[in-house]
């Protein structure tokens, strides 16, 4: 590392004063003169033909500037099938609102421009809408029976992909094995319910032809070449801008139609035209995610090693696969990552991802790692009863070790570095093992029964094309950002990839300040503006501290070498000599010769006559980001829970987490991330579930019935670093922003199913953990109690 | 969502209050809003004209008297949870507001206005049912007094007749040598509750049990009496036995209802019932250590 070394410090977020103090600007904060509001229609059954629409009233109605049905958008937006080349992938063409048929409950059917919100909402309560309902497909097992309905009439079929994942002779693993355990685990279909709703301003100029979104998104620069493509202009009129974005978790990094739909609207109607997304509208087309039955076994010897894994994923996809990201994401990462941490020779897991009339699933934070990880931990914790060893033995006897590294998994995944069994060993350690009787007799004493969970993993963070761009979408790994040095010696630094309350913007300037060699406060860091930043592929899956602070670092160096040449000159000093830091540049061993930077910059913008012709006088640079194809961090979660026998209740009690992310960039970020990543991985295991009735009714469209975590239910959580720096990746980090959603979900759990089976019940394989499963397996223990 | 277009009045008195009420086919008193302006904003109601009483001073008012809490419907649970006075003379409803929601919630929430809701899984209407409290009616017809066992008729329905309206209710004190307790099951803290229970126990000087108290809530379509629980305890020793089978026979009679969402039936019911019991030998050491 160069210069003064604010990489691993934990300096203060810039983000926050302005967030905390409310000043943030999220979409809805935004008018644009002559702006109207826009409100939907959308669909109030599973699945149904529209056999009519009439807007008549609707559009009679005071305020009211326009109704749009998909004839409407017809000509104006194209439709699109969310596929990527998985081989023999199939999706339905998808437009902006709904053509003929709906697909779930909240699909958009009909917009209505009005010159309030109000009015729009009294004017779509007009709009009369025949549905000829058809049966609902719900259950994706169900639903690839013979003779089911079909979500897509067009596909013939309700199974989107089917794929074998896995390598090695799994049968002569099973064959060979002492002992034998399975699961049958089922995890709660979850939505995001991100802080800001979704939302977009959208304004056409007719004189320029440009179109310019704001928009709560992930993937400013990945939907400005799909707007533009979609809507039939070049790329450089379009110009999409996020400023502040209130949470997305992968939930906001698609093409929505509702979105697009304003969009295609405002061109068509001449008009800026706003939509800001209501929680019950969340609740119903928001992606959803984590919805995945998996049966599974294990293969192990008598003294618990490892020999085989084998898996049966199901994938529910809901009606759509989301455009461009699609839906197979989550289940193939179920299916690939499962393994972990662990010596696995011989995996075969087949997975299917099914159509149901639910809202779309996708990717949402930590894709598919809870359930992989969720099942893999609950058969460790299966083997160790049946083989009568300590939950950290059997662990122990399987992570990869570090003489194994790097490791290549059965599953295709390469571990180039990591902790993986130094991270359990710590974890057991901070956990304090001697002291847990004393706590399971306190909890008894007070009718709570204390259980311990442990759950050893790997994410596999900042992945290259190979996962999408490979595959057809626009999504790459080379990202961009372009660093400046102004004539008075502060910096300017362009990210191609938005901060969105991540603390990007913090840790971007530490890396440009240490790479260019100025003090953090000259920087200052400008994104969510594709009109004016380079080129990024947006923020999802842990990948700005490796993709977005490479870029960083080159064009900060690449800067820093500009400004030594040139000081070079002014100094009559060889630039190998010289020395740039804390803004002062000097000949290396000479003390007396110090210049400000800022010096040497005002001759490059202002004194260029001082200069040679031959000179490179710029002072910015955009440095791209060219590394590994992905990286994987790894750790250890301990979750200490009591489940009270009277009710079933669940509180974790107390919560220990390892993390090995590589290089920290700031310490106080990552533990912040990792914080955060707990709390809903929490949310996941205890607490959050859609639920649809039997004809596919959504039952929990809002927060009354779809619970969150609260300060009140998340512990306090003790985190320990071990840094193995990335072999590969410029600073040596790794992804970490969805670590702590991977692992707590299976930490949790194991947590419960130990504390029921030291009272002689058996576990709870659902997610998430109710009190009345508790209360079941509880009352099925041979056991007295 | 906005909600649907609606005229807003404000009533400074009850008799402004109820021409306004009076006045329109669908109008609906609002209180602290922390009910109805959610629905409303969901459009399930979509009254014509509201009526504002929450800021009527004769309706601002609490006082005890004769034993008796009475409190006008525009005071907030914030403020009788804070008031020197009530936490005094009535710790029983202070601990009961504390399981409602939160403090933001509870400082525009009114205690009427709960009542009013009549939400089964509220806490207010259970207490009001275990003490015998009363709820006082305002209307064209001058004022009445609906005992609390009459006053919630259903789910969200009440006994108030169009054109009423809440004015008070009056919570009689819980007396030396009782001993009271409260307790819920939520999944959250401030959730609405899986199951509640609001009990009392009075003892005689033999220390057997002179009367007993017990009301669920979460549990039914209205808050109901433990009707089972009570006459095991009638006249008994409350001692461990007699409180298990108070609390097995808790249920008794009582329509539980269930949802896939929250809880089943099943589970109110068993957890209910280990709730019960806690909640009893609360009550009971309580009543002990009072008299
Ligand atoms: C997040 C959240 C959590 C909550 N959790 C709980 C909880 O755990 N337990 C619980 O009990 N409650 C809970 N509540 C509801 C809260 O306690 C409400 O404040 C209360 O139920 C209604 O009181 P209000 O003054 O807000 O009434 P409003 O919302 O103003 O009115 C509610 C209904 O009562 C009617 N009404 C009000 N006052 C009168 C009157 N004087 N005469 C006639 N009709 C009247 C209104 O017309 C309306 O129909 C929660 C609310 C929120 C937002």
């Amino acid at each position: 590392m160069t210069g003064t070394g604010y990489v691993g410090r934990a300096v203060r977020r810039r983000e926050d004063p302005r967030l905390l103090a409310g000043r943030g600007r999220y979409v809805d904060d935004v008018t644009e003169p002559r702006q109207a509001y826009v409100a939907f229609v959308r669909s109030p059954v599973a699945s149904a033909r529209i056999a009519r629409i009439d807007t008549s009233a609707a559009r009679s109605a005071p305020d009211v500037l326009a109704v749009l049905t998909a004839d409407d958008l017809a000509g104006h937006c194209s439709g699109w099938r969310g596929l990527l080349s998985w081989p023999g992938m199939v999706a339905g063409e998808q437009t902006a609102l709904a053509t003929g048929v709906v697909r779930h409950v909240g699909e958009p059917v009909a917009l209505v421009v009005a010159t309030g919100r109000g009015p729009a909402e009294d004017a779509a309560e007009l709009v009369e809408v025949d549905y000829e309902e058809r049966p609902a497909v719900l259950d994706p097992v169900a639903a690839l029976e013979p003779g089911s309905p079909l979500v897509h009439e067009e596909l013939g079929t309700n199974l989107c992909f089917a794929s074998p994942f896995g390598s090695g002779d799994v049968d002569a693993a099973f064959a060979g094995a002492d002992t034998v355990v399975d699961v049958t685990v089922r995890t709660g279909r979850h939505t995001a319910v991100a802080l800001e709703t979704r939302g977009i301003l959208a304004a056409f100029d007719r004189d320029e032809r440009t179109l310019t979104v704001r928009i709560s998104t992930q993937a400013p620069q990945m939907l400005q070449t799909l707007y533009a493509r979609l809507l039939g202009l070049p790329e450089n009129s379009v110009r999409v801008i996020t400023e502040h974005v209130g949470g997305a978790f992968g939930m906001k990094a698609f093409v929505y139609p509702d979105e697009i739909a304003v969009a295609a609207a405002a061109m068509l109607l001449d008009r800026p035209l706003k939509w800001t997304q209501d929680r019950y509208e969340a609740m119903q087309s928001d992606t959803q995610a984590r919805d995945e039955r998996v049966t599974a076994s294990l293969a192990l010897t008598a003294d618990g090693r490892i020999l085989g894994l084998r898996s049966q994923v199901v994938s529910d996809a809901g009606a759509w696969s989301m455009y461009p990201r699609g839906c197979v994401t989550e289940g193939v990462q179920v299916a690939t990552i499962m393994p972990g941490p662990y010596r696995v020779p011989a995996v075969a897991a087949d997975l299917r991802v099914v159509y149901t009339n639910k809202a779309p699933l996708a990717v949402y934070r930590a894709v598919g790692h809870p359930p992989a990880i969720l099942v893999m931990e609950l058969l460790m914790d299966e083997a160790a009863r049946a083989l009568g060893l300590a939950p950290d033995e059997v662990r122990r006897r399987n992570l990869v070790r570090p003489e194994d590294l790097p490791y290549t998994s059965a599953t295709g995944n390469v571990y180039d570095s990591g902790s993986h069994l130094e991270s359990l060993e710590r974890a057991v350690a901070l956990l304090g093992p001697d002291g847990l009787e004393e706590r399971r007799r306190d909890a008894a004493a007070r009718g709570r029964l204390l259980g311990v969970g442990l759950a050893a993993f790997v994410e596999l963070s900042a992945p290259g094309a190979m996962f999408y761009g490979a595959k057809g979408a626009p999504i790459t790994a080379h990202d961009q950002v372009e660093v400046t040095l102004q004539p008075d010696g502060s910096v300017t630094v362009l990210l191609g990839t938005p901060g969105q309350g991540q603390g990007l913007h913090t840790t971007a300037a530490q890396v440009v300040a240490d790479g260019l060699g100025v003090p953090l406060e000259a920087v200052r860091v400008v994104s969510g503006d594709t009109g004016v930043v380079p080129h990024g592929s947006g923020v999802w899956a842990s990948r700005s501290a490796v993709v977005s602070a490479g870029a960083a670092h080159a064009a900060a160096v690449e800067v820093r070498g500009r400004v030594l040449a040139l000081a070079g000159h002014l100094l009559e000093a060889d630039p190998a000599d010289l020395e740039l830091s804390e803004g002062v540049v000097g000949v290396r061993g000479v003390p007396g010769t110090r210049v400000p930077v800022h010096e040497i910059a005002a001759v490059a913008y202002w004194g260029t006559h001082r200069l040679p012709p031959d000179l490179e006088v710029g002072l910015g640079a955009v440095g791209s980001y060219a590394g590994p194809p992905y990286t994987f961090n790894n750790g250890t979660h301990v979750a200490v829970v009591e489940v009270e026998r009277a009710t079933g209740l669940v509180r974790v009690v107390d919560y220990v987490v390892v993390e090995d992310c590589g290089v920290l960039i700031n310490p106080d970020i990552v533990d912040g991330q990792i914080r955060g990543g707990v709390a809903q991985g929490l949310g996941g295991a205890l607490l959050e579930q859609v639920v649809h009735d039997p004809n596919g009714q959504p039952q929990t469209s809002t927060m009354l019935d779809y619970l969150v975590p609260t300060a009140y239910d998340v512990p306090d959580i003790r985190i320990e670093h071990i840094q193995t720096p990335a072999p590969t990746t410029t600073l040596g980090t790794k992804g970490v922003g969805e670590a702590g959603t991977a692992g707590a979900p299976a930490a949790v759990h194991c947590a419960v199913n130990d504390a029921l089976a030291r009272a002689g019940a058996g576990g709870v394989f659902r997610q998430p953990i109710r009190p009345e499963d508790v209360l079941d397996a509880l009352d099925r223990a041979p056991a007295s109690r | 969502m906005k909600p649907a277009p609606f005229e807003y009045v404000r009533a400074d008195t009850v008799p402004e209050a109820l021409a306004a009420l009076g006045g329109a086919d669908d109008a609906r008193v609002l209180a602290g809003g922390q009910s109805l302006v959610p629905i409303m904003a969901l459009r399930l109601a979509t009254p014509e004209v509201l009526v504002d009483v929450s800021r009527a001073p004769e309706l601002r008012e609490h006082r005890s008297d004769g034993g008796v809490l009475t409190v006008g419907a525009g005071v907030t649970d914030r403020e009788l949870e804070l008031d020197a006075g009530v936490r005094a003379a009535h710790p029983l409803l202070v601990r009961t507001l504390s399981l409602i929601a939160h403090p933001e919630i509870r400082a525009r929430g009114t205690l009427c206005g709960s009542l009013a809701h009549a939400d089964p899984a509220a806490e207010l209407p259970a207490l009001l049912l275990a003490t015998d409290g009363e709820v006082e009616v305002a209307g064209d017809a001058g004022r009445r007094r609906v005992p609390a066992a009459e006053f919630v008729t259903g789910p969200f329905t009440t006994a108030l007749a169009d054109g009423e309206m809440v004015v008070a209710a009056h919570l009689p004190l819980p007396g030396p040598g009782s001993g009271w307790a409260v307790d819920e099951i939520a999944r959250r803290p401030g959730d609405y509750a899986l199951a509640g229970v609001v009990c009392g126990v009075e003892l005689d000087g033999a220390g057997r049990c002179a009367g007993a108290r017990v009301a669920l809530f979460g549990v039914a379509a209205t808050p109901v009496r433990a009707h089972g629980a009570e006459r095991v305890l009638d006249g008994a020793v409350p001692d461990d036995a007699a409180l298990d089978a108070a609390a097995a026979a808790a249920f008794d009679g009582v329509d539980v209802i269930g949802d896939e969402v929250h809880a089943s039936a099943g589970y109110r019911r068993r957890a209910g019932a280990a709730l019960v019991r806690r909640a009893l030998t609360a009550a009971v050491r309580a009543a002990g250590e009072g008299a």
